[in-house]
């Protein structure tokens, strides 16, 4: 009978002691987010010329938006030139930039931004390198 | 000790053993399969003067390499390679940066990337003078 028993309380242990593993196993915590827009801008600039392009952030959020490409209209191959990319607000027939960087062809974010909802423009821009027009890629992101 | 008491000690040791290994499987963690990065092979042929593109994504952000491993013939051709953004028309790249190259066993751009769509394009240099086939690897995140 003592046998019996201590089979019980030792069964009884070891099956509550699984059960605890399996009850520590918490449910994934959801998250809310709102989807980021993705954009390709694409357009030539001349010799001291820019381009700029309106977007609206349905939410506040961070862009994020990085020069991909820098290229000859004639060749379409890389051009070794910088270029300014800036964020601002559209003001007539230009944007007028509340922040701007001079940056080179790559395949990650360069500049980004904290903005409210609402309307702004990226502004692609000359720095004061180009002897020829170019081709150029910007990727963009934006709530 | 009794054979009865004998039998039902034997039969909680061999209990206690199944539920302490069961006890034990319960507790194992799976390492998750990676995922990260991934290998791609993009094969293919293209004319003098023409040129082939594939776009690529990359999951996360992180390294990506592409090596031409094979071009020809001749096998001493050598090409244009580039890597970039996809158009949006869904052919050919934005090219971010090329290279003149032969086939190699080391890649020819090993570039950070963020997450998103990306492309590699082999083209003509304006030397072939008849088809080549070619190879690319492409690791990516």
């Amino acid at each position: 009978m003592t046998t019996r028993l201590l089979t019980i309380a030792l069964l009884a242990a070891l099956t509550v002691a699984c059960g605890d593993n399996k009850a520590s196993a918490t449910s994934p915590t959801s998250t809310t987010t709102t989807s980021a827009t993705t954009v390709i801008y694409t357009g030539t600039i001349d010799v001291g010329g820019s381009r700029f392009y309106s977007f609206t952030n349905v939410a506040a959020g961070t862009v994020t938006a990085f020069l991909a490409s820098v290229t000859s209209p004639d060749t379409k191959l890389p051009v070794d030139v910088p270029l300014q990319i800036g964020i601002g607000t559209p003001a007539g027939t230009d944007c007028v930039t509340t922040m701007t960087q001079i940056v080179s062809p790559a395949l990650v974010p360069q500049m980004s931004a904290s903005l409210a909802a609402g309307v702004f423009c990226l502004r692609v821009a000359d720095a004061g390198e180009l002897r020829a027009p170019v081709s150029f890629a910007v990727r963009f992101s934006h709530p | 000790m009794t054979l009865r008491s004998r039998s039902s000690w034997l039969a909680a040791g061999v209990l206690t053993a199944l539920l302490l290994s069961g006890c034990k499987d319960a507790t194992t963690t799976t390492s998750p399969t990676a995922t990260s990065p991934v290998t791609e092979t993009f094969s293919g042929q293209f004319i003098p003067g023409g040129n082939a593109s594939r776009a690529f994504t990359a999951a996360s952000a992180g390294t990506a390499s592409v090596t031409l491993t094979s071009v020809g013939p001749p096998a001493d051709a050598i090409v244009g390679l580039g890597v970039g953004i996809p158009q949006s028309s869904g052919s050919g790249c934005y090219l971010t940066q090329t290279v003149k190259t032969g086939a190699s066993s080391t890649p020819q751009f090993t570039v950070a990337v963020d997450a998103g769509a990306y492309c590699v394009r082999v083209y003509d240099l304006g030397t072939l003078t008849a088809p080549v086939s070619f190879t690319i690897t492409i690791v990516r995140p």
